[in-house]
């Protein structure tokens, strides 16, 4: 569920998260792991106030994964990422 | 309520845009701390939901500034942070934060603690305002009671005046703006001098009040009502009245209500320069010291009832000759209860001792010693009574 006074702002949010997706692999293929954990900070920030506390966690997973230099996790988050987005029904209330 | 948001994260700034301009707030943007600094510098804006981790000013940094700028009105500030150790949080307030939410945030959560902020602000906007009002009501009294202390002092005479062989001297020294005591002298006629001391019970505003009433009264010229002189009954001439009959009259006038007691001390003389005679009235002022000429300091006077205390008082005169020569010092009790920083008061004995060794001194030179001894024994200490010294010299 998603507060409704945001309808008109989440589209714009999850085309954010779905450039992180694309940042994310590029970071994985470059060994990255600085940007990794920018992004998932940032995910981890913003994810809960827009109601999609999924990304929240996700994000968490992220930055946590980035600063243990962990590839494995990362790629893992990341496609987590992608498969969330992909599967995601939004419901406005 | 105009609030800045401070975040390098877009999603964050669009999401606190939303709500903020959905509760009628109106929102300034800013995506780093040194753009905000540049906004708090260009705006009135006195709200900041600032994120904690940004490039080029970090949020706890951007707190920094705005409290050691000390800008003219207050900035409340939540920090936004994604870190939620306590450690953090300490961080963030003693670098200024009003408040401190952690990442992500519950949107009713901010609302309440935005409205605690308003709540603050607010306050501290009418704790300004009252302020800026007991600042103007301070500074019109100030005003108002300089102007009565300059028509208190332009009452008193000078000093070193010689009226028909008596030189006068004096020491004043009000410990506020305006005093409760006064003094005066002056020719009642070819014949006779008068002087007073007089000291209102109770310091600041009601006690000069009262002073400035009573040098008006206790003046020099024929008019209805004087105490001092009247006009005689068949209107040829004029009546001194006596120092006690003068005490008598003004306890009468100046009874104290039921509601305020307020009275004084005084000491009203008249000097007969033909008979070389003193006669005075004492009501409840400490004693006159008398110091004859070539010889040792002599306490003259018994007490007497303040005025304005007793509906019934009986008050005596007193008589003495006066030679070249021989001196007469008058005080009010600030000067010997003046207390030094142990606590002890300058006391009657002290100052007889200062009058007596320097007997052989001009009057305006004691006048001094006693002045600078009176400092010299106050440091720094506030006076907590006005001063006042008066004598006068048969020359």
């Amino acid at each position: 569920m998603v507060d409704a006074d945001l309808e008109d702002i989440v589209p714009g949010f999850l085309e954010g998260r779905r450039k992180d997706v694309i940042d994310l692999r590029q970071a994985l293929r470059d060994g990255n792991y600085e940007t990794v954990r920018i992004i998932g900070h940032t995910m981890k920030g913003s994810g809960g106030g827009y109601g999609f506390q999924g990304i929240t966690e996700i994000g968490r997973q992220l930055e946590s994964a980035a600063e243990e230099k962990n590839r494995e996790a990362v790629r893992h988050c990341t496609e987590e990422l992608a498969d969330y987005l992909e599967r995601l029904q939004i419901f406005y209330q | 309520m105009l609030i800045l948001v401070v975040d390098d994260d877009q999603s964050i700034r669009t999401l606190l845009h939303k709500y903020l301009m959905g509760w009628g707030h109106k929102v300034l943007l800013a995506a780093d701390g040194e753009e905000a600094w540049q906004t708090l510098q260009s705006t009135d804006v006195q709200f900041v939901l600032s994120d904690w981790t940004m490039p080029h000013l970090d949020g706890v940094e951007l707190c920094r500034r705005v409290r050691a700028q000390k800008r003219q009105k207050y900035t409340y500030i939540i920090l936004l942070t994604g870190r939620d150790t306590k450690d953090e949080l300490i961080i963030g307030m003693e670098a200024g934060a009003d408040d401190f939410m952690v990442k992500p945030f519950d949107k009713n959560e901010l609302k309440v603690r935005i409205r605690a902020g308003e709540r603050i602000l607010k306050l501290e906007k009418d704790l300004a305002d009252r302020n800026r009002k007991l600042n103007r009501a301070y500074n019109r009294m100030r005003k108002d009671l300089e102007a009565a202390a300059r028509m208190q002092i332009e009452l008193l005479p000078k000093a070193g005046e010689c009226y028909c062989g008596f030189v006068f001297d004096w020491v004043f020294l009000p410990c506020s703006v305006v005093a409760g005591d006064t003094f005066n002298y002056f020719s009642l006629d070819d014949r006779h001098l008068a002087f007073h001391i007089i000291d209102v019970a109770g310091h600041g505003i009601p006690a000069a009040m009262l002073s400035f009433t009573l040098s008006k009264t206790l003046a020099a010229a024929v008019t209805p009502g004087n105490p001092l002189r009247s006009a005689s009954v068949d209107g040829s001439g004029y009546r001194i009245a006596r120092p006690a009959e003068v005490a008598a009259e003004l306890n009468q006038r100046f009874m104290s209500g039921q509601e305020t007691m307020q009275y004084f001390t005084m000491v009203y003389g008249i000097i007969d320069h033909e008979r070389s005679e003193l006669s005075f009235v004492q009501a409840g002022h400490p004693p006159l010291v008398y110091l004859p000429h070539g010889q040792p300091a002599r306490i003259i006077g018994q007490g007497g009832f303040p005025i304005g205390m007793l509906p019934v008082a009986d008050y005596e005169e007193n008589r003495l000759g006066l030679f070249r020569g021989d001196r007469i010092v008058l005080y009010s009790d600030g000067i010997t209860e003046c207390r030094n920083r142990a606590g002890e008061q300058f006391s009657e004995p002290r100052l007889i001792e200062y009058l007596q060794s320097y007997s052989h001194h001009s009057l305006r030179e004691t006048m001094l010693a006693v002045e600078d001894a009176l400092r010299t024994w106050r440091g720094d200490a506030e006076l907590e009574d006005d001063i006042t010294l008066l004598a006068f010299e048969a020359v």
